[in-house]
């Protein structure tokens, strides 16, 4: 067994980081007003202790026996570039996270330090998730994230709505696990073993007519209600719209990217290094999955009037687009790096949106579409920011939405499956319906008239975030070739592993 | 006439306390009585344990599920106004039907298997009676060693996160 | 299976034990009822109220976190169990860090819920 702690460096920084958050949380005083960010702040330690871990992830790229993958702790993770790849998303996604919060949490009486210990120990949940390769280190991670998303969600105690998200997402979250733990215990059961390598070895141990396929197929399905639970996937989306309304708003920005990327990592893991062709043919399932999820998502998004349940339901639908590249995964090489680019875009481009939305909603105190109206007037650039973002949501050229979605679409037709082919025209017909609801927000920005013409106006940080995110967007789509070239290297080096 | 061992009479036994007092804990009308019905299915699932020589495993169940969790709920209803005395049904008019066919599906392919695979087990399951703490021990030292360190930081986030979401605002309280 | 055998037998003696003991004293005792008699027994005190009202939340609280450190303590077992074996292949500084890393974790939280009040009783 080798464990060199260097692989887990960036783990390393966020554990020690969230106790010293926490520490330090204890030593300042509640009422104080968060507004700006000061040095000792418990916001600008969690903000140094992602940046680290940020940047030993990236470190870990430049080993060369990291690019060829290796495992870890007993095969517990595996230190591979996919596995860094999703780390980098979900790091960058808390750093997004903690500038909403610092915004968001003004004037509110708030526990800071451990809000912020809290988020960087959900971000280590979620990095682990990424990385996991035994079935006790993907159950034990997944629960962490689970559990500490429940107590961020539930963090306005004083607000009903929020209480109501914390308790409907845990009864959720408690029966999804317990499902996928049933599932897990199938193939712990057949295999003797937790360790996913292993049980894939003895899934195709069997002789062709000896395989316990409908066992295996249960085993399947019961863990993709875990896994689906976490990336809001249809039939078990239905606490999306309350959590993401009733949660702080960077909590909801974390759930919808840090959660739901950890959440792909680990089905596209599963998916990809334990059930091989001849195992298992799971393509049909998750492309009825796939389309189900985003025709929900998008039907139910159309007639929401608040912003964080419009987002939600875009979420769901969303999800729905990034299944469509897991279900090409067996029949196309480009599907891979399509799902990992799509999430990259999605990362900026939904975390944009919601840092606008954290800004209005610390302002104008609702999260009402129509208070959207004249956004243009009261805070342009905002309003031009969110634009693009709902642009590249919506998938239209402008914005880089449009080459992910393109890899996306390019990957279920190369495939030349004709049930794939059907779900291509089924998700661009649902991105014309989402172009309706996206674009309902633009035009209450630059069309209605406003209540009232007070500028907004945004913090210097607020407005760096938003930028940054802005113009992450725009350049992924001038120059995407650097992203689609990092992410089928990362890919390449998945299918290559076992 | 098939002959029964000790083994499986004794967990037809104790299958029977188990189903019984999980019928009791979803229908009774008292939420305490549910309660207490708990505990005694979780002692039955103690004792399943036990019969698969998982001994760690049954007291740990004990002294978790049944010394801590079912208190903890105890302690939980106490506090909650009037729902110790207060008559609750707890009868889904709606969704009576919905759970039927996931259970009888689940049943139908587990059932298929053992059909198939003529009662033989998929695997090797012939355990050995030995005591398991120690295998425990060491697996959680060696192999497991990072899952167990995490269950650790698990651990204090669950307290952290209990004691914000439990405890009454105080202004005088540091932050 | 023979282990559980005692057990087993140690059950049923005490039930059975409980229950001769019960029925002795109700067959040798007089009857004589009274109403001070049917009353409560809380150790000397006259009761007052229904026992079945609601509770201090301070119980809750500390509840929550005995159930952490119980979940700790099993945790504790099986390490207390192989640290001579460890000991004795040369291991057991390894193993002695691994446990004092997971303890020491825990008491973070200890400090936690000491700086926030939560273990005065008032």
């Amino acid at each position: 067994m080798s464990f060199n702690p260097f692989y887990i460096l960036p783990e390393l920084i966020l554990t020690a980081g969230g106790i010293l958050v926490l520490l330090a949380g204890l030593s300042t005083r509640k009422w104080e007003a968060p507004g700006k960010i000061k040095p000792y702040s418990p916001e600008a330690l969690a903000l140094l202790t992602l940046t680290g871990a940020l940047a030993s992830s990236l470190a870990l790229l430049w080993r060369p026996e990291v690019v060829k993958g290796v495992s870890q702790f007993g095969d517990m993770i595996a230190v591979d570039p996919m596995a860094v790849f999703f780390k980098i998303v979900v790091l960058a996604c808390s750093i997004f996270v903690v500038f909403l919060a610092a915004d968001y949490f003004q004037g509110i009486r708030v526990h800071r330090g451990e809000f912020y210990a809290l988020l960087i120990f959900a971000t280590l949940a979620a990095s682990f998730l990424s990385a996991a390769t035994d079935l006790i280190m993907i159950y034990l991670s997944l629960e962490f994230l689970s559990i500490t998303s429940y107590v961020l969600v539930g963090w306005l105690k004083q607000d009903p709505r929020s209480n109501e998200a914390s308790v409907k997402y845990f009864l959720y979250g408690a029966v999804a696990a317990a499902v996928m733990v049933y599932g897990m215990s199938i193939f712990y059961g057949l295999a003797a073993t937790t360790d996913i390598a292993a049980i894939h070895s003895k899934l195709v141990s069997y002789p062709p007519d000896g395989s316990p396929t409908h066992i295996i197929f249960l085993g399947l399905l019961m863990m993709m209600v875990g896994f689906g639970f976490k990336i809001s996937m249809a039939p078990f989306h239905q606490w999306a719209p309350d959590t993401y309304e009733g949660a702080p708003t960077p909590v909801t920005a974390f759930l919808s990217v840090a959660s739901k990327a950890a959440g792909f990592a680990v089905v596209l893991r599963v998916l990809v290094s334990v059930f091989t062709p001849g195992v298992v043919d799971w393509t049909p399932m998750i492309v009825a999955l796939s389309g189900l999820t985003m025709t929900v998502g998008n039907l139910t998004a159309l007639p929401q009037c608040n912003i964080k349940r419009m987002l939600a339901y875009s979420s769901i639908a969303q999800a729905g687009y990034l299944l469509l590249g897991v279900a090409a995964l067996r029949l196309s090489p480009l599907a891979l790096p399509a799902v990992m680019l799509y999430l990259f875009i999605y990362l900026f481009m939904n975390m944009g949106a919601f840092a606008v939305v954290t800004m209005v909603s610390a302002r104008l105190n609702s999260d009402d579409i129509r208070e959207y109206s004249g956004l243009a007037k009261r805070s342009p650039a905002s309003a031009v920011a969110m634009a693009i973002f709902m642009l590249s949501l919506a998938g239209i050229p402008p914005a880089a939405g449009f080459v992910g979605k393109f890899y996306l679409f390019a990957a279920a037709l190369q495939s030349g499956d004709k049930t794939l082919l059907y779900l291509a025209i089924l998700a661009i017909a649902n991105t014309v319906i989402s172009v309706y609801y996206y674009m309902n927000v633009v035009r209450y920005m630059y069309f209605a008239k406003p209540k009232s013409d007070t500028p907004l106006k945004p913090s210097f940080a607020m407005n760096m975030v938003v930028g940054f995110a802005a113009a992450a967007t725009i350049i992924m789509l001038i120059s995407p070739e650097p992203f689609i070239q990092m992410a089928k290297h990362s890919a390449a080096l998945l299918t290559g592993t076992p | 006439m098939p002959t029964i061992t000790l083994q499986q009479f004794m967990f037809g036994a104790i299958a029977l306390v188990i189903l019984g007092s999980a019928i009791l804990v979803a229908t009774l009308r008292n939420i305490f009585h549910c309660l207490l019905f708990l505990a005694l299915s979780f002692l039955g699932v103690a004792g399943v344990y036990l019969l698969l020589s998982a001994d760690f495993l049954a007291a740990v169940q004990v002294l978790v599920y049944i010394g801590a969790i079912t208190v903890l709920m105890m302690f939980a209803l106490m506090m909650t106004h009037r729902v110790m005395t207060t008559d609750i049904s707890q009868s889904l008019t709606q969704w009576w039907l919905a759970p039927l066919p996931i259970a009888l599906g689940i049943f139908a392919v587990l059932f298929r298997v053992y059909v198939r695979h003529g009662g033989q087990a998929l695997v090797d399951t012939k355990h050995h009676a030995v005591p398991t703490t120690g295998i425990i021990g060491q697996a959680l030292l060696t192999r497991y060693m990072l899952p167990f360190e995490l269950a650790s930081i698990l651990l204090l986030v669950a307290m952290v996160g209990a004691i914000i979401l439990a405890k009454e605002d105080k202004s005088d309280d540091p932050a | 299976m023979d282990n559980y055998a005692y057990i087993a037998l140690f059950a049923v003696i005490g039930v059975a034990f409980s229950i001769f003991v019960m029925l002795l004293s109700w067959a040798i005792r007089p009857h004589r009822p009274s109403k001070v008699k049917l009353e409560p027994y809380e150790c000397g005190e006259i009761p007052f109220g229904n026992a079945w009202r609601q509770f201090k939340v301070g119980y809750y609280i500390f509840a929550l976190v005995f159930v952490i450190f119980d979940v700790e303590a099993i945790f504790i077992f099986p390490w207390a169990k192989e640290l001579l074996n460890f000991k004795a292949k040369g291991l057991g500084v390894f193993a002695f860090a691994e446990m004092m890393i997971f303890i020491a974790i825990l008491v973070v939280g200890l400090i936690y819920a000491w700086r926030k009040g939560v273990l005065k009783w008032d």
